[in-house]
């Protein structure tokens, strides 16, 4: 009981006091005035009047408890002590007023907390973007408004390890949690907790705890939230607690789910900067410039399906009139092939800019035992095409470890694929490759794509074939390479029609020129 | 993908469906070892399989050569034409043993 509300209600009502004082001493009262509930006096009037001769006094009330006492000095007569009665009751009115408004202001100034927390918690994610963060500020704020000792949240998902937060953060922590998300797990359709004092589960837990309260939801699909609050200051919680802490939990789940998309995109950003950062080291890494030799015409491009790929094409011009050339594509797409074609590229071109005779089968051998047991670990392989080309006596030595297609056009045409003579390198540990060789007559192409060329797809499926390759080499063989190259990806990007590409597009292409044209 | 797998006289028979490429490559792969754990002989059936990639290429080489290691082998049977060309022009026909049909692939382990 708040005995403090008469002596209030005496400062408030002073005036009003005096002259209901006033009104009995003008029918002749000596004096009157009011003790509290211990005896001590709380008002007095007259003011100066030595308050020790009380003719009668009557009981103040609040909620059935005599919180104090009317006194009146002076002659009784049963008539006043009536009045006085009534006096007492109508002071007891409006110390029970004050009381109602006191109550009603106290619950208004909680409303105004609980909107100026459930405020916060909407902007705290904006503001922040680490997730440990949010998820504290959110557990103090679920305490302040919920009005417990201790609030706590753990974020679980189904690829990362949970994320257990708690505020203020208690020593027994970190064996609560644990035990929370195994029950949640043994329970998963339960969605809430409410266990009081003497729950026999809290009692087994042995921690200090009175009592829990605990919700489980959805962020999204795989992501879920655990909020919870313990220790209800003053006492147990009760349905306005359930109601409230269902009004945090929304914007709680909503907002952390915003953070989570946030550090998402973040994440995305970077793998994006990082990979348009891999793709740049990797077209830096193919020629930058064709050589130009005397009688023949180079032409070479890459396109790869994502960022980066494992198609590769590169241009070595050594002692001995030999220009190498090779073609080669890793199996699988994106970066594990990209980071093989890299080695790849570098055993090659090291082994390639050492040899001045040409022997492409011991080239490849060489990049093989160099290779294999690294392809082999991470179960891939790569179709290499090696040429070398003698522009002295326009010879051509090649050895091709499982490359497709590698077009040979004579000048008298028609196209033919010319198959390979051993597996993939990195399939088996000895290499089969052998060399062959092809005497490059005025006008004769060799045209090397990657086999994102025929399996380029259109919209029914369909692919563009060997067929259609070999036509298409048939149709431009006597343009300059750069021309016969141009109209190769355009042939292949009007069949796919907009239908994305699925595979990277090399293609090199190597063209010994007519007596009558010169080089450019 | 729909795959089916049968046992003939200790050997595994595998029988793919559709296309064997880069996305289904995972689930050949997965199959694939599935079938290596049950018995260390492997036919691979092709024929209802219209189209192989180089991931395709590649599961079927990771399967081989688990295979030879553990003294088995996976051989492949029934091959279409476009699936054929494919072997032939990578050559890897000859990193596999190939026969028309699926009787012969098993009898060969006899």
């Amino acid at each position: 009981m708040d005995y403090s509300l008469l002596t209030a209600v005496v400062d408030l009502h002073d005036t009003v006091l005096s002259e209901l004082a006033a009104a009995w001493i003008d029918a002749g009262a000596q004096a009157l005035y009011l003790t509290d509930h211990a005896g001590a006096i709380i008002g007095q009037w007259p003011s100066r009047h030595m308050a020790v001769c009380s003719a009668a006094s009557v009981a103040i009330q609040l909620n059935g408890e005599c919180i104090g006492h009317l006194h009146l000095c002076g002659e009784m007569t049963s008539a006043l002590l009536a009045r006085l009665a009534s006096d007492a009751r109508w002071l007891s009115e409006i110390v029970r007023m004050e009381y109602d408004l006191e109550k009603m202001t106290a619950d208004l100034i909680d409303q105004q907390d609980q909107l100026m927390a459930l405020h916060q918690l909407a902007q705290t994610t904006r503001v922040d973007n680490d997730i440990q963060q949010n998820l504290t500020d959110l557990a103090r704020i679920a305490s302040q408004l919920l009005k417990t000792e201790d609030a706590f949240m753990v974020l679980q998902t189904d690829r990362e390890a949970p994320l257990p937060v708690m505020y203020p953060l208690r020593a027994w922590w970190k064996e609560l949690w644990p035990v929370l998300l195994n029950e949640m797990e043994r329970t998963p359709e339960k969605k809430q907790w409410l266990l009081h004092q003497h729950d026999p589960f809290l009692t087994k837990l042995g921690l200090p705890i009175r009592n829990l309260l605990v919700k489980k939801l959805v962020v999204r699909p795989g992501i879920w939230l655990i909020l919870g609050v313990a220790n209800k200051i003053g006492g147990d919680f009760h349905a306005p607690d359930l109601k409230l802490f269902s009004t945090i939990a929304e914007p709680a789940g909503a907002n952390l789910e915003n953070a989570i998309l946030h550090r998402e995109i973040l994440d995305q950003t970077r793998i994006q900067t990082e990979m348009e950062l891999a793709k740049q080291v990797q077209m830096r890494l193919l020629p930058q410039h064709t050589p130009q030799l005397l009688g023949i015409e180079l032409a070479a491009q890459s396109c790869p399906a994502f960022q980066v790929g494992g198609d590769s094409y590169d241009f070595i011009v050594s002692q001995g009139d030999l220009l190498t050339f090779t073609l080669s594509d890793v199996s699988g797409k994106g970066m594990p092939a990209a980071l093989l074609m890299t080695m790849l590229r570098t055993v090659l071109r090291g082994k390639a800019v050492e040899m001045t005779t040409a022997a492409p089968e011991e080239l490849l051998r060489i990049t093989n035992e160099s290779l294999y047991d690294d392809f082999s670990e991470v179960n891939m392989f790569a179709t290499v095409f090696i040429g070398q080309y003698d522009y002295a006596r326009h010879l051509l030595y090649y050895a091709n470890d499982g490359h497709a297609p590698v077009i040979y056009r004579s000048v008298a045409g028609p196209a033919v694929l010319l198959p390979a003579d051993a597996p993939p390198l990195g399939v088996l540990p000895i290499n089969l490759a052998e060399r062959q060789v092809l005497a490059f007559q005025p006008g004769d192409l060799l045209v090397i794509t990657s086999d994102g060329f025929n399996e380029a797809e259109r919209k029914d499926e369909e692919m563009f074939g060997y067929e259609r390759l070999l036509q298409l080499v048939d149709q431009f063989a006597t343009l300059p390479a750069t021309e016969l190259m141009k109209n190769m990806f355009a042939a292949i990007q009007d069949f796919s029609g907009g239908h994305p590409q699925s595979d990277d597009q090399t293609l090199l292409i190597l063209r010994r020129m007519q007596f009558n044209e010169s080089s450019s | 993908m729909e795959t089916q797998s049968r046992f003939i006289n200790a050997v595994q028979v595998v029988e793919f469906q559709g296309r064997l490429d880069a996305h289904q490559g995972k689930q050949v792969d997965q199959k694939l070892s599935e079938v290596r754990n049950a018995s260390n002989q492997t036919v691979v059936n092709l024929s209802k399989v219209h189209f192989i990639d180089s991931t395709g290429l590649s599961v079927l080489v990771k399967g081989v050569k688990h295979q030879r290691e553990q003294n088995g082998d996976l051989v492949l049977c029934e091959l279409q034409q476009p699936v054929r060309i494919i072997f032939e022009l990578t050559r890897l026909d000859r990193m596999f043993q190939i026969y028309s049909t699926e009787r012969e692939a098993v009898q060969a382990f006899q």
